[in-house]
This record gives structure tokens, sequence and C-alpha cells, in this order.
């Protein structure tokens, strides 16, 4: 009887252990799983940040146009002018919210002198930036003086 | 019946370690995969190019875009403007536009124009970089040759 305790006092004991080691390795294993989650998170809104940047440099209204034809990489002031007033324009910003969602869009000239142009801007307060914003350099057209400036757009996405 | 028993344990300690090593070895290999930044890697395949785009048509401080003014200070250098040469000029013009674009923003470069010996670098970005797609602009001297721009935007 006693041989028999001890065998079964010996196989439990080998099974709780066994128990023990599985616990302690699903808890290392959900640890690890849970910062690479966040990292995935991470990289996917900014896929998203990128996303919304390819959409605005491909936007045709403040494109600069000779003989009817949009210019890559080039935005024309005037347009951007107008579209920096109108953007705390209800209509403009519901309009522009299915393209853009949540999200800041501004044109900063850089020389031969500084100015700053805001086209879109629809922010909500517990909403995050999605981590840093994408740059893109483009040149700023003066149809007036048939001059170029240089510029950048900054998109930021929110989330 | 002794030996059997620690024959027993043993077997369990070593399926235990086995099963340990597995875990550790796929932690490892999980540690040591490389994260991926798509604004980063987006960055340096595009900006490169549209950077230099934007630069040559730039209207400088002398009432001429930068392409102009590269082509006067690799021929004749005739251009004085408020006091400065067209190689001042061209130098002026990137130094501006470089600490208000891609030094504030914190990326690593190498800008060069071949022709005028002009190299701009940013933390250490050379040859033997990881670098991103390169940015080429080409400014024409009408038939005495072409001025090669070339941007590269390093990991």
């Amino acid at each position: 009887m006693k041989k028999s305790q001890i065998q079964l006092g010996e196989s439990t004991a080998v099974v709780i252990i066994i128990i023990v080691f599985i616990f302690l390795g699903l808890v290392i294993y959900f640890q690890f799983w849970k910062a690479d989650q966040t990292t995935k998170n991470e990289e996917q809104r900014e896929i998203l940040a990128i996303e919304l940047a390819t959409k605005v440099s491909y936007l045709p209204e403040p494109h600069c146009t000779f003989q009817g034809t949009a210019s890559s990489n080039c935005y024309d002031k005037i347009k951007l002018e107008f579209m920096n007033a109108s953007r705390n324009n209800t209509k403009w910003r519901n309009y522009y919210y299915d393209y853009f969602g949540y999200a800041k869009i501004e044109m900063t000239q850089v020389y031969p002198y500084e100015i700053n142009y805001i086209l879109y801007e629809n922010q909500k307060d517990e909403l995050s930036q999605s981590g840093q914003p994408v740059f893109i350099p483009s040149r700023i057209y003066n149809s007036l003086t048939d001059t170029y400036a240089f510029a950048y757009l900054t998109v930021t996405k929110y989330t | 019946m002794k030996s059997k028993s620690q024959i027993e344990i043993m077997g369990l300690v070593v399926i235990v370690i086995i099963i340990a090593i597995g875990f550790f070895s796929y932690l490892a290999f999980i540690l040591n995969t490389e994260p991926v930044e798509p604004i980063v890697e987006y960055s340096q395949d595009q900006l490169a190019q549209t950077f230099l785009s934007s630069l040559v048509k730039t209207e400088t401080y002398c009432d001429l875009s930068f392409d102009k003014v590269v082509q006067d200070c690799s021929l004749e250098q005739n251009l004085v403007c408020h006091g400065n040469t067209s190689c001042q000029v061209v130098n002026d013009t990137i130094e501006i536009i470089l600490n208000k674009t891609l030094n504030t923003w914190g990326y690593a470069y190498n800008l060069t124009i071949e022709n005028l010996n002009i190299e701009y670098l940013n933390k250490n970005c050379t040859a033997k970089s990881d670098r991103g797609t390169q940015g080429i602009e080409l400014i024409t001297l009408y038939g005495r040759g072409d001025v090669l721009l070339t941007l590269d935007m390093c990991r």
C-alpha cells in the first residue's frame, strides 16, 4: 500500500509540475504576443498614414494645371489659398471626411519665404496621432509670377 | 525499483528541457526579426526623387530658377546676385532648404552635385550605408554636358 501511495504521489507531483510549466510558458508567450500585437497595430496605423498621403498627393483640386493637364508634385498657390480659407467650412469638411477621415493635411512653403496652408483639418480630441507624420516635398506654382517655390506636404493621420 | 523511478524522472526532465529549448528558440526567432517601419521605408523610397524634382524648379533670390543658377555656376559664372556668385547662390539655396526639411526631419542623406563638387552629408550617410531608392535629376548645359544631382536617403 505504501509503495503504491508513493507511486501515486510521484505521478501527481509530475502532473502538477507539468501543468505549472505549461502555465508559465503560456504567460510568457502571451506577454510577447501582446508586445508583437502592439507593434503590428503601430505598423498598421503608419500604413494608413501612407495611404492617406498617397491619396492626397493625387488629389486633383490643388494641383497645377497647364493646358488642362494636371502636373504631378506641383500645387497651385491660388488653389491652396482657397482651400486654406475653406477648411473651417462644415460642408467642405464633411465632403472630404469620406476621403481623409480624421487627419490634418498642410502645405508648408519653405523657400524663398515661409508660409503655411492648412488644406484639411479634422480631429477628435480622444484620437491620437498615428506615429510620425508623412512629409512629401513638392513645389508651389504662382501663376501670377510664373515661378515655383519649394514646399512640402505634411500628412498627419489620427486614429 | 530505484533505478526504474530514476529513469522515469530522467525521462520527464529530458522532455521538459526539450520543450524549454523549443520555446526559447521560438522566442529568439521572434525577437530577432527586425521591426518594419512603413513610414521610414516609404520616405526613403519616395522622398529623394520628389525632393530633387521640387528643388530644380525652385525660384532663387536672384529671380532665376535653381536650374538656371546651376547652369551659370557650371559654365560662365557671369551671374552676380546681391553680391553673391551663382555658385554661392546654389549653396545658399540648398543649405536653407535642407535645414528646413531633411535636417529638421532627422533624415540621413547624401546630396551631391557632381559637376560642381558640391556634397551635403547628414548623419554619416556614406556609400557603404544601407540606402533607399536614389533620386536623380539632370540639368542640361545645352550641348556642353549635363549636371547630375543625386540624393541618397540612408536607412
